[in-house]
C-alpha cells in the first residue's frame, strides 16, 4: 500500500482537479439521464409547443396591410416561435438542474465534495457544466423537430446554434444556481416554473414578435409601454433573437448584442454564484 | 469522513458513487479501481456493485459510506454517527469493520455516537455537551473519576440496618426502601460480606459504566428544539419531492 500512496500523493493538482470536475459533471449528467421526470418534460415540452400552439396559431400569425393580408415577419408562427422553444427547453432544464443544488446541499452530496481537495470553484464548475450539457441535450431534441416546423438547417447553421445554445445553457445553469443558493426552504419546483421560467419566457419576445415595421414610438403606441419595456429589459430577448437570427435568419436587434449579452450574463452570474458558494 | 446523514447519490450505482468519491478525491485509474473491489468486498456489497445505491437498506448504505471513505488515502478517518438508526446486525458489523481497519492500515478512527457502550472499546472518549468538552480520557479512567461503584444492601433486620448506617455513614449516598447504597470500593465489599454477610438479604454492586459517565457528566433533561427550514425541506425531499435523488 505504501507504493500506492506515494503515486497518489505525486499527482499533480490540476489533475486532480480536472479528475474531478469530470467526476461531477458525470454525476450530473447520469443522474439527469436517470430522472424519468426531466426527460418526459424535455420531450412533450417542445412537442406541444411546436406541434399544437404553433400549428394552431399558424393561421392567426398575419396582419393586414392596406387591405392585403400578410405576415407581419416574413415566417410562420411556427417558424417563428422554434427558436424560442429551443430556448424554453434549455431554460427549463437548466434551471431544473441547478435547482439540484439545494438537494446536494441537503442530502449531503455537497458535504462530500467540500471535504474532497477539490476547489469550490471546480465544484461548481462541474455542476454548472453538467447542468449546462443537460440543457443542451434537451434543446437539441427540439431541433430534431425542425422539419415539422418547416425550418431547413444547414450544418453551419446548427454548428453556429450550438453555440449559441452552450453559452446560454451556462449562463441559464448559472443563474439557476444563483437562485438556489439563495433559498433556505424548498418544497417544490412549481415556485421556479412560474416565478422565473415563464416569467422570463414570456417576455423574451419568444412568443409574438414586436412589430418589426413600427418604429420604437409606435411600438409603444400599438403595445402598452410597460410591455415594450419589460421586453427590451428581459436579457432573454436578446438570447432568442440572436438564436432566431442563426435558424431563421430573422433578426429584431442586432445579432452580436445577442452574443454579447449571453457572454456578460454567463461570466456574471457564474460570479455571483461563486462568490456565494464561496461563503456558504 | 463518514457523515451522519446519508451522502450517496441515489440515482447513481453502488460502483459509480465509489468512481466518483475516487475522482473527486483524485485517487489514480489503476488504484482506485483496485480499492473500489477491495472496499466493496471489505463491506461485502460486491454483488450489489451495479445496483442504483436507492435500493440498498438503510444499514447497505452506511456500509457503502464507509467503504467509500477508505477509497483514497487518509491518516484520520471521522465517523459521525456511524450506527445511528441501524438495526443490531449492522451496527455489529460496522464495529467490526471499524476495528480491522483500526488493525489494518494504522490510521485514527474518530467516532461520533449516541450508543454509549459502542465506545467502551476506544482508547479514548471525549464527552461534548454544547459544544464544550466536559471529559477526555480513556473509558477506565473516565470510570474512576466521574463514576463511583456503589453498593446496594439490604439488611435483614432493623438493627442491623441501624448498625450499617451508623458505622459507614461518611460512604452513604442515599437510602431507596429497604437498601442502603455506599459509595463502594472493592476493599468495601469484601469488608461489608466479611462482617454482615450472614445477616444481609440482598446485596448487589452497581458497576460504573459509561452512559452513567455521560448521565453524571450532562445532566438528564431533554434537549427539544424547533425545527427550522431547513428540517423542513429535508422533509418535503423525504417525501419524495420532484427532481430530488
Amino acid at each position: 500500500m505504501t507504493n500506492d500512496d506515494t503515486t497518489a500523493m505525486r499527482r499533480s493538482p490540476l489533475l486532480i482537479q480536472l479528475g474531478g470536475l469530470y467526476g461531477i459533471w458525470l454525476r450530473e449528467v447520469k443522474r439527469a439521464i436517470r430522472d424519468r421526470g426531466q426527460l418526459v418534460g424535455g420531450i412533450s415540452r417542445p412537442i406541444l409547443w411546436v406541434l399544437i400552439l404553433g400549428i394552431g396559431l399558424n393561421p392567426y400569425f398575419r396582419g393586414e396591410v392596406y387591405g392585403e393580408v400578410t405576415f407581419v415577419v416574413p415566417f410562420t408562427y411556427l417558424q417563428f416561435i422554434f427558436p424560442a422553444v429551443v430556448v424554453l427547453n434549455i431554460l427549463y432544464t437548466s434551471v431544473q438542474s441547478a435547482v439540484s443544488v439545494i438537494w446536494d446541499r441537503e442530502f449531503g452530496f455537497l458535504r462530500e465534495v467540500l471535504v474532497s481537495p477539490m476547489s469550490r470553484g471546480m465544484v461548481l464548475l462541474g455542476k454548472v457544466l453538467g447542468g449546462a450539457t443537460v440543457a443542451m441535450v434537451h434543446g437539441c431534441l427540439v431541433l430534431l423537430l425542425a422539419r415539422f416546423a418547416d425550418v431547413p438547417l444547414t450544418l453551419s447553421d446548427i454548428v453556429k446554434a450550438l453555440g449559441l445554445m452552450a453559452m446560454l445553457a451556462f449562463a441559464l445553469t448559472s443563474l439557476g444556481v444563483v437562485i438556489a443558493n439563495r433559498i433556505r426552504s424548498f418544497e417544490g419546483f412549481g415556485v421556479f416554473s412560474n416565478a422565473v421560467i415563464l416569467p422570463l419566457y414570456f417576455t423574451s419576445s419568444s412568443i409574438f414578435p414586436l412589430d418589426p415595421a413600427l418604429t420604437r414610438a409606435q411600438a409603444r403606441i400599438t403595445y402598452p409601454e410597460w410591455l415594450v419595456t419589460l421586453v427590451e429589459i428581459n436579457p432573454l430577448t436578446y438570447a432568442v433573437d440572436a438564436l432566431r437570427g442563426v435558424l431563421i435568419d430573422y433578426n429584431q436587434f442586432d445579432p452580436r448584442l445577442g452574443i454579447a449579452v449571453m457572454a456578460v450574463a454567463g461570466l456574471v452570474l457564474f460570479a455571483i454564484a461563486l462568490i456565494d458558494f464561496r461563503r456558504a | 469522513m463518514v457523515f451522519q446523514e446519508p451522502s450517496l447519490d441515489d440515482r447513481l450505482t453502488v460502483r459509480e458513487n465509489l468512481e466518483l468519491h475516487g475522482l473527486v478525491f483524485g485517487v489514480p485509474r489503476a488504484l482506485r479501481r483496485k480499492r473500489i473491489e477491495e472496499m466493496l468486498a471489505l463491506v461485502e456489497l460486491t454483488d450489489w456493485s451495479d445496483k442504483p445505491a436507492r435500493t440498498l437498506s438503510s444499514g447497505m448504505k452506511r456500509r457503502l459510506e464507509i467503504a467509500r471513505a477508505l477509497i483514497h488515502d487518509s491518516e484520520i478517518i471521522l465517523f459521525d454517527e456511524p450506527t445511528a438508526g441501524l438495526d443490531a446486525q449492522s451496527r455489529e458489523r460496522i464495529w467490526s469493520y471499524v476495528r480491522r481497519l483500526r488493525d489494518e492500515r494504522k490510521i485514527t478512527v474518530l467516532v461520533t455516537t449516541h450508543y454509549i457502550d459502542e465506545v467502551e472499546g476506544c482508547d479514548r472518549v471525549c464527552v461534548v455537551d454544547h459544544g464544550k468538552v466536559l471529559a477526555l480520557d480513556t473509558p477506565d479512567a473516565l470510570k474512576r473519576d466521574h463514576c463511583r461503584q456503589v453498593l446496594r444492601i439490604v439488611p435483614k433486620s432493623d438493627d442491623d440496618r441501624q448498625e450499617i448506617l451508623s458505622r459507614y455513614a461518611d460512604r452513604l449516598e442515599g437510602e431507596a426502601g429497604e437498601s442502603i447504597l455506599l459509595s463502594s470500593s472493592d476493599s468495601l465489599v469484601e469488608a461489608v460480606l466479611a462482617e454482615y454477610g450472614t445477616r444481609l438479604r440482598s446485596l448487589s454492586i452497581d458497576a460504573p459504566s459509561l452512559e452513567a459517565v455521560f448521565l453524571s457528566l450532562t445532566g438528564r433533561e431533554l434537549r427539544d428544539q424547533v425545527a427550522g427550514p431547513r428540517e423542513r425541506t429535508l422533509a418535503f425531499g423525504r417525501r419524495g419531492g420532484e427532481h430530488t435523488r
